[in-house]
């Protein structure tokens, strides 16, 4: 494999990586905040055909953002209803939620499926490269992946660096304290709850308006689930999702790309890759973060119950 | 100000009247969005619906779906009983599915008899194995297991891919399966003119036996324990280690026995297709059944009844994905309705206090060094 | 409990706020379109098993089932069937179609086929070769339904099988990729190792051959007939791998438009994928199975028909070739002119040996030809193909 291929493969995982990328910031801070969305699956399903469906309706993609993050965020307010205020078993409700959205998604999208959205995210060209061809596939990339960087950063920013994201830990790791000092916990909770969910949105949305311009039925394929999987290993620090969402879309891309090379590895196996790759880091993380002792958010999936014993 | 406090006993009358509140409310919304749609939905309901409850025909049919349907959501009640979340149960289902097809193909001149007790045991086991790995990171680094079980479906179905398309492929066929099952590999017929086999019966005895051990033997109660309380158990000097390994082996196996029964019961064959997404069905069963082992009987038969009607609408021309979506409905309703259940409502004029604010955190805020304590435990809310 | 009102408030507002978007699409079918009968889905006859015979009329519609394991929307495959199917109402009033899909082969096809001959249906078109096991299990219970198995293989007293010969297109198009590519590397995006894509995949490259000895054909399997990401990512990798050609087995026309973003060629089954790739676009196979449902079906309405394993060609008028591309020149079309000649009398010539697969092992010897059997347990590939899947001894 050459020098091309191999930064060929990255840009290309780069580009797969970007929407697990959004929804694992997205992700991250609601478990920071002591909530475990597990409706992500859902939530992206969902964003894919709202951005999909307002896109070719108005043939304009950013209003298909728009759509998306006011769609997100009325669901993300119904999981955060559920989960915060009424305090139901977020597992159950999360999977519960991509169950209903499985089949909501695919009841609004059917007549989208087939339809061509005029507007959609194109990679943006770089002239300036033309001398370094082999950059090429890393650089040039459509104006989502490089607002998923930015938001990482500033995710990371927000966390560490402001008192709004002491909070948010706070309300993870040590939610009485944080009511104690007149900050509402539920409040909290609700913010953070509905911000991932409309991440989660935009992870979609990108699946169906930049990925593979398209809408079908269950798009997200497991991207949710492998985004739980990531958050975990990225040890709940937004700074470190995007080496792992990139790690996975290079593998992910690998595996396409080594069965182009005819690699003596039938396909079902190297479809299996995706899946087991995390599996295998998670394991390797875990054991080394056990070493140092346990990062969760201390009360993750527990929910909040002012004044009670 | 509304005032929340938790109920001291949970009212199994108000528990059963939330289902069927929420059952009602989840097909009064599907209703209206399909209205919106431009169906006519309330005569297809009516239709369908009459049509799988209240013919022999569609009852007979209801109970074929409820023989995976109730064994898969007893896989993920055995788990939750312990306080794990089996969400692998799909994979587990095709796990057991595989094995049972490996020896039906491997001793295809067997007597009947011997050669499906081996199909049952082999079913059973390889998936109970396959659950019990997904366990594992979950023991030993505290890797929550609702992701190694979620992970491993994915595995296992490209898995069943290369057998059928590769391994095990039938060259008579051009379709992706085995070779047909001899007739020995075959579970007999239970009711004649039906495919209802042998397997209902199997259900009913599966259900009887986890219901035993679940409540009625040591075992049973200190697996309880753990799942209830896993600080408390520890204290007591339960070890959760064992009960985790017995409670999640004994969910894949209830769950490879339903794969089993499927493929020697009903498809004669193993095809990547044989689950109508039975594991996420499974899930919705169990939770609104509120994981009892009789409740899900009936439960079952219900959803049974609600996929083998979502063909029938669509036949009537009613998308099938109506299904999927009222099956979501009913768990999330069956959830927010439990706060009925779980909490007592009672109207305050009073400001809440500073001094009031004492914290129910400060336990699941407390220690939490062991890693098998991570705050995901399945009874946990309950 | 205002909360909870709240709850249910939002959550319906929400779904009517989607769904009222989504009933008033730009251009797209009707989502209520599921049964095209004359009579208005409301009042269509109760399909119970019970309904009473004396009830039907004397002109009683005959009634036809298309069962689809994916979805109608898919731009491939099942549309197709789809737009025959309609095309098929139109011209036959004796008949009322309708259709289900995302009917997974197995217990649940076998499920839907048993409801559906209870309710009084009398043909039962299974679209896919998935449902065969499942069709002849039923067919054997219900001997007076007539079932037609798209890519069967099994005929029996009620069974009829039809599949296409899209070989000879392939072989045709091949001649054209063999000619056109300059990198003298083609890729396919296959979808799961099936003897109907392997013959595919196989004439595709001998045509390549034909004109141009150089061509090795490289296949990535995406293990699924229909998910347009995997598609579009394999095609990528093939691009990236050096092909210049793209083509696809699965369903959709994701493939055509990386080919169209990447500037290289692209050839499609099953649908002209023209629209998606203007400049991409060379040619592809495309069906019209209308002509093979309506006069079937007009011999069942009349009594004439007897089941039959159907292998129409290009002169059938089942299956033939997309217009082609204005790359393509006349020295191709007169490459291709000349094949479609040979057809007339020879109609599979192009699996004459010798031909050898990719371990170099001669499976047609010089002067024989593979037979029917042969081809429909396809397990190889021709010399020349890259993949990653074994190719059995």
């Amino acid at each position: 494999m050459d020098l091309r291929t191999i930064l060929w493969i990255i840009g290309m995982g780069i580009t797969a990586g970007t929407p697990l990328l959004y929804a694992a910031i997205g992700e991250v801070l609601a478990e920071r905040c002591g909530v475990l969305n597990l409706g992500l699956e859902g939530l992206m399903l969902m964003g894919a055909i709202t951005g999909y469906m307002f896109a070719s309706l108005t043939g304009d993609k950013w209003i298909g953002i728009l759509a998306v993050i006011v769609i997100s965020a009325l669901l993300g307010a119904i999981l955060a209803l559920l989960m915060v205020t009424y305090r139901t078993n977020q597992v159950a409700t999360g999977i519960a939620f991509t169950i209903f959205c499985t089949g909501l998604s695919a009841l609004i999208g059917k007549p989208y499926i087939g339809v061509v959205a005029t507007d959609t995210f194109k990679k943006i060209r770089m002239p300036f490269l033309d001398g370094v061809p082999m950059l090429k596939p890393i650089f040039e990339q459509d104006i989502l992946v490089y607002i998923a960087v930015i938001l990482c950063i500033a995710a990371w920013f927000f966390v560490y660096k402001t008192k709004a994201g002491l909070h948010l830990r706070a309300a993870g790791d040590n939610p009485a304290t944080l009511d104690s000092l007149g900050v509402s916990v539920y409040k909290v909770r609700y913010i953070y709850t509905i911000v991932g969910s409309i991440l989660a949105g935009i992870a979609g949305a990108y699946l169906s308006l930049a990925y593979s311009p398209s809408w079908i039925e269950g798009m997200a394929a497991g991207r949710g689930w492998l985004t739980i999987a990531l958050v975990n290993f990225a040890l709940w620090k937004p700074q470190n999702t995007i080496t792992g969402a990139y790690l996975f879309g290079i593998f992910y891309a690998l595996s396409y790309r080594l069965e182009a090379m005819g690699i003596a590895v039938p396909s079902y196996f190297l479809r299996m890759f995706p899946y087991v790759l995390p599996l295998v880091i998670l394991i390797l993380v875990s054991w080394r973060a056990k070493q140092k002792g346990s990062i969760a958010p201390k009360t993750l999936a527990v929910p909040y119950l002012r004044g009670s014993k | 100000m509304l005032r929340i406090e938790k109920r001291q006993t949970s009212q199994t009358s108000t528990s059963i009247l939330v289902g069927i509140a929420a059952i009602i409310l989840a097909l009064a919304i599907s209703t209206l969005v399909l209205s919106i749609m431009g169906y006519k939905p309330i005569e297809i309901f009516a239709k369908a619906f009459g049509q799988t409850y209240l013919t022999i025909p569609g009852i007979l049919e209801n109970l074929l779906m409820l023989i995976p349907l109730s064994l898969c959501a007893l896989a993920v009640a055995v788990a939750a009983k312990a306080g794990l979340w089996n969400i692998g149960v799909e994979g587990q289902f095709f796990a057991g599915a595989a094995a049972a097809t490996g020896v039906a193909l491997a001793f295809p001149n067997l007597p009947a008899p011997i050669l499906l007790i081996l199909m049952f045991f082999a079913g059973a086991i390889v998936a109970g194995l396959l659950a019990y790995i997904s366990v594992l990171p979950r023991i030993y680094l505290g890797i929550s297991e609702i992701l190694t079980t979620i992970l491993m479906n994915s595995v296992v179905i490209y898995f069943i891919r290369y057998l059928v398309f590769d391994a095990w492929d039938d060259p008579a066929t051009v379709a992706p399966q085995t070779a047909p099952f001899a007739e020995a590999a075959r579970l007999p017929i239970l009711i004649a003119d039906s495919r209802v086999h042998i397997g209902f019966l199997v259900v009913i005895g599966v259900i009887i036996l986890v219901h035993y051990f679940v409540n009625r033997t040591v075992y049973g109660y200190e697996m309880r324990a753990v799942g209830e309380n896993i600080r408390g158990a520890k204290y007591a000097g339960i070890n959760i280690r064992k009960y985790f390994f017995i409670a999640m082996f004994l969910s894949g196996a209830v769950a490879g026995v339903a794969g089993m029964m499927e493929v020697s019961g009903v498809v004669h064959r193993l095809q990547p297709t044989i689950s109508a997404d039975y594991g996420f069905s499974a899930f919705v069963i169990a939770w609104v059944a509120r994981l009892g082992t009789g409740a899900i009987l009936i439960v079952s038969y219900l959803f049974a009844g609600l996929l083998v009607a979502g063909f029938t609408m669509q036949m009537m021309g009613i998308p099938s994905m109506v299904i999927s979506m009222l099956k979501g409905l009913i768990l999330l309703l069956v959830l927010a309705g439990e706060i009925l259940t779980v909490y007592k409502f009672t109207w305050t004029r009073e400001q809440p206090q500073k001094s009031r604010l004492a914290a129910d955190t400060s336990a699941a805020g407390s220690v939490l060094k062991d890693s098998c304590e991570i705050p995901q435990a399945a009874g946990e809310e309950r | 409990m205002k909360k909870l009102t709240v709850f249910f408030l939002a959550l319906t507002v929400c779904a009517s706020l989607l769904v009222g978007c989504a009933s008033s699409p730009t251009s797209s079918p009707s989502p209520t379109a599921t049964v095209s009968s004359p009579s208005p889905t409301a009042s269509s006859p109760s399909p119970t098993a019970s309904s009473p015979s004396p009830t039907a009329s004397p002109e009683a519609k005959m009634k036809v089932a298309f069962l689809y394991d994916t979805t109608v929307g898919d731009f491939g495959w099942y549309y197709g069937h789809e737009k025959a199917r309609k095309l098929t109402q139109a011209a036959l009033d004796f008949v009322e179609t309708s259709y289900l899909e995302n009917v997974t082969p197995g217990a649940q096809a076998e499920r839907v086929m048993t409801e559906l001959c209870n309710s009084g249906y009398s043909v039962i078109v299974a679209a896919t070769s998935g449902y065969e096991a499942d069709s002849l299990k039923v067919a054997e219970k219900f001997p007076n339904v007539k079932f037609i198995n798209i890519c069967g293989v099994t005929v029996t007293s009620n069974v009829e099988t039809c599949y296409p010969l899209t070989t000879q297109i392939w072989y045709m198009l091949g001649q054209i990729a063999g000619k056109i590519t300059k990198t003298n590397v083609i890729g396919m995006v296959g979808a799961v190792v099936f003897p109907v894509d392997l013959q595919i995949q196989n004439a595709w490259l001998l045509g390549a051959q034909s004109v141009n000895p150089a061509v090795t054909e490289r296949i990535i399997y995406i293990n699924t007939y229909y998910d347009p990401a995997a598609e579009r990512d394999a095609a990528l990798a093939l691009i990236d791998a050096g092909a210049d050609v793209i083509a696809q087995a699965t369903n959709d026309p994701a493939h055509v438009q990386a080919a169209e973003e990447k500037g290289v060629y692209a050839m499609s089954q099953f649908e002209d994928m023209r629209q998606f790739g203007p400049n991409a676009y060379v040619s592809g196979d495309v069906f019209f199975w209308e002509k093979y449902y309506i006069p079937t079906l007009q011999a069942i309405h009349d009594g004439s028909w007897k089941a039959r394993s159907f292998w129409p060609d290009i002169f059938s008028g089942v299956a033939g070739t997309a217009e082609f591309g204005p790359m393509v020149t006349d020295e191709m079309k007169a490459l291709v002119a000349a094949s479609k000649e040979k057809m007339k009398t020879d109609p599979e010539f192009f699996w004459k040996g010798p031909i050898k697969d990719v371990n170099g092992t001669v499976r047609v010897e010089a002067g024989k030809q593979l037979t029917q059997e042969q081809l429909l347990s396809m397990d190889w590939w021709v010399q020349g193909v890259v993949t990653s899947m074994k190719s059995n001894p």
